[in-house]
């Protein structure tokens, strides 16, 4: 009894790791195996092996609740963020599995797969500087590994279309971006390093906690590591105008490696860069240190809407656009930072909207990338005009893509609308008090770049919606033939009921009409947390 | 110590802009080893004359400097090794790190 106390005290977050691990071990007694029941025993076992880390992380935390050491640290919020990421890995494993499993590497790839969730894992539980730079270089390093394996065509068999596919890849000068993204993630961890570098010159502090409480002492002589800190960040991020590797990499990139970029390496980021808000709440202290940053976040989000959203209206690939898109909705981040240094929500508020915006990510953008995927699968091309009059020609994708792209835009009775009434709230708040004379110049300036930001991205998305209005010449049509596996439209299906699921109970919360089943008002989501605890 | 900060300053400047501006990959890389060297100057400094010594940052960045140099070297084999065309060897990229044109960013290229 005492032993199953002693182990049940240790489930979280140990659970989750010795899971992933276990498929490991397991995968490597088939490494070097081509067998095709090899290649879809591993996906199964691997499906399960998420499935149950999935259930272990969420049961881990109710019967051991919270854990802290030296090194690691595992509360609501990193339950949370590990949920979403292993739902993202659970995607991004089928995609590989759709895209590769004529691959002769497939077990290897699945193997380096697991490596790359066990860092994300890690940086995610991550407290002290040492875990936290050690899992997220494992991390880069996992995701080189695994990309350049998916993007290495000639390791596939010498059939005809495997020749041509080679040709193609060659013509389209996929390494030169490989490598050329590769080494901006190398010089995003050089300039981190060199940053914590001087971090420790100015204040011996070894973990994020610690930072919390001596950097009152260290005073404005923290602002040269926290810029060149953010210069790394602003670089891993790919915001404009240092986007260039990542958008050379996604536009050339296989499909399946596109989906590791956009739901683990871009997450894995914002989890890192958010490991620093509790620096920037202590400098907000100070109005003229407070002031500064917001003007640098301010400045980011506008370079980020114009940069992408221009690109993203003007550009006529169907990758760039997705692309340009995806950077755009990476940028909310940054608005959610704006919103904490301009005193308009606290710190705990900002941890649930960050988790908010990963499951909106996840949600409206996903199916959007499916349906884009399958489009160039089926079309082999890579423009925007082939997705015209899909709501002719394919009635359910297109009324999918359709509730993804209005819950995107903030449509009410869609999830969009649940996370960002918030944003519309502080619009509006802002608003009021400009026309009451209360606003300084830094308040219409936010007011002015939230606008620009929203209205950027609304474009794109109007963009897109439009775009699948236009009829296409019945020749053209009869061409293509838009029709996909009965797989598919249950997974779009799927995540358009989750869209429209949570977007009536964020109404519901909205509108808070006084509705209850079993004792439990259903228009307080938070009973949930309260209960998970 | 004003002087080991600013010679590791110095280091990391030269480092910033061969990253940023040199096209060669090779260049690129070394330009990495003056950030590298800069910061390993940082700590080492600073945890001999501040904090006499501590063994947990030895240990880090010991640690964080192997992991770098594997990643740096993955790059390298992967440039050199020629996976996808044995003639590709590439040592050079068309531009700079970061640069953008315009018709690349419009969509246009």
């Amino acid at each position: 009894m005492d032993l199953l106390k002693t182990i049940s005290s240790y489930i979280n977050p140990t659970g989750i790791f010795i899971f992933l691990v276990l498929g490991i071990i397991i995968l490597l007694f088939f490494g070097i195996s081509k067998r095709e029941w090899i290649k879809l025993f591993s996906f199964i076992l691997i499906l399960i092996l998420f499935v149950c880390a999935f259930l272990i992380n969420i049961f881990g935390y109710r019967i051991s609740g919270d854990f802290s050491n030296s090194l690691f640290t595992s509360g609501t919020i990193e339950i949370f963020e590990i949920a979403i990421v292993l739902f993202f890995s659970l995607v991004c494993l089928c995609a590989i599995f759709i895209y590769n499993k004529k691959n002769d590497h497939f077990v290897k790839i699945i193997m380096i797969f697991l490596f790359l969730v066990i860092s994300i894992l890690v940086l995610i539980i991550s407290k002290n500087f040492m875990s936290f730079f050690i899992s997220l270089v494992c991390f880069l390093i996992a995701f080189f590994a695994i990309s350049t394996i998916l993007n290495v065509k000639s390791m596939s068999a010498e059939t005809e279309t495997a020749k041509e596919r080679k040709i193609i890849f060659l013509q389209a000068g996929t390494s030169k971006s490989v490598a050329r993204f590769f080494i901006a993630s190398l010089f995003f961890t050089l300039l981190l390093f060199f940053g914590f570098s001087i971090l420790y010159g100015i204040s011996d502090v070894k973990n994020f906690l610690q930072l919390y409480q001596e950097i009152e002492s260290s005073g404005i002589n923290i602002i040269l590591s926290l810029i060149i800190i953010s210069i790394a960040f602003y670089i891993y991020l790919g915001i404009f105008p240092f986007q260039a590797p990542y958008i050379s990499f996604s536009s050339k990139a296989e499909s399946s490696s596109i989906y590791l970029l956009w739901l683990l390496y871009f997450p894995a980021g914002a989890i890192a860069l958010l490991k620093f808000i509790p620096i920037i709440s202590i400098l907000n202290k100070n109005s003229k240190a407070g002031s500064y940053i917001l003007y640098i976040l301010l400045m980011t989000v506008f370079l980020s809407s114009i940069g992408s959203g221009i690109a993203g209206l003007k550009t006529k690939s169907l990758k760039k656009t997705a692309s340009y898109f995806f950077s755009l909705i990476i940028t909310g981040y940054f608005i959610n930072m704006v919103l904490l240094i301009a005193g308009f929500i606290k710190e705990d508020r900002l941890d649930w909207l960050n988790i908010f915006y990963l499951l909106f990510i996840g949600a409206c953008f996903l199916p959007i990338a499916f349906i884009f995927s399958h489009i160039e699968n089926v079309t082999k091309k890579d423009n925007v005009n082939e997705i015209s009059s899909l709501i002719y020609r394919d009635k359910i994708t297109g009324i999918v893509y359709l509730i993804s792209l209005l819950s995107l835009i903030g449509m009410p009775g869609l999830f969009g609308f649940t996370v960002k009434k918030y944003y519309f709230d502080v619009i509006v708040n802002i608003f009021n008090n400009g026309l009451n004379g209360l606003l300084d110049i830094q308040g219409w300036l936010t007011l002015i770049i939230l606008i620009v930001y929203f209205a950027a991205f609304t474009a794109i998305c109007l963009r897109l919606i439009i775009v699948i209005f236009i009829k296409k010449s019945r020749d053209a049509e009869a061409d293509v033939n838009f029709k996909a596996s009965k797989a598919f439209y249950i997974l779009i299906c799927f995540f358009a009921a989750l869209v429209i699921i949570l977007g009536i109970i964020g109404l519901m919360e909205t509108l808070n009409p006084d509705v209850s089943f079993f004792g439990i008002r259903i228009s307080n989501s938070a009973i949930f947390i309260k209960n998970l605890k | 110590m004003v002087f080991i900060f600013y010679a590791g300053f110095t280091l990391f400047i030269i480092g910033l802009f061969g990253a940023l501006f040199f096209k060669s990959i090779t260049s690129q890389i070394i330009s990495f080893q003056f950030i590298t060297v800069s910061s390993l100057v940082n700590f080492l400094s600073f945890s001999q004359i501040l904090y006499e010594s501590p063994t947990s940052i030895l240990v880090f960045v010991l640690l964080s400097v192997f992991l770098i140099i594997i990643f740096q070297f993955c790059i390298i084999l992967y440039l050199y090794s020629g996976l996808n065309e044995p003639k590709l060897k590439i040592t050079e990229l068309e531009y700079s790190l970061f640069y953008f044109g315009v018709a690349e960013w419009l969509g246009e290229k």
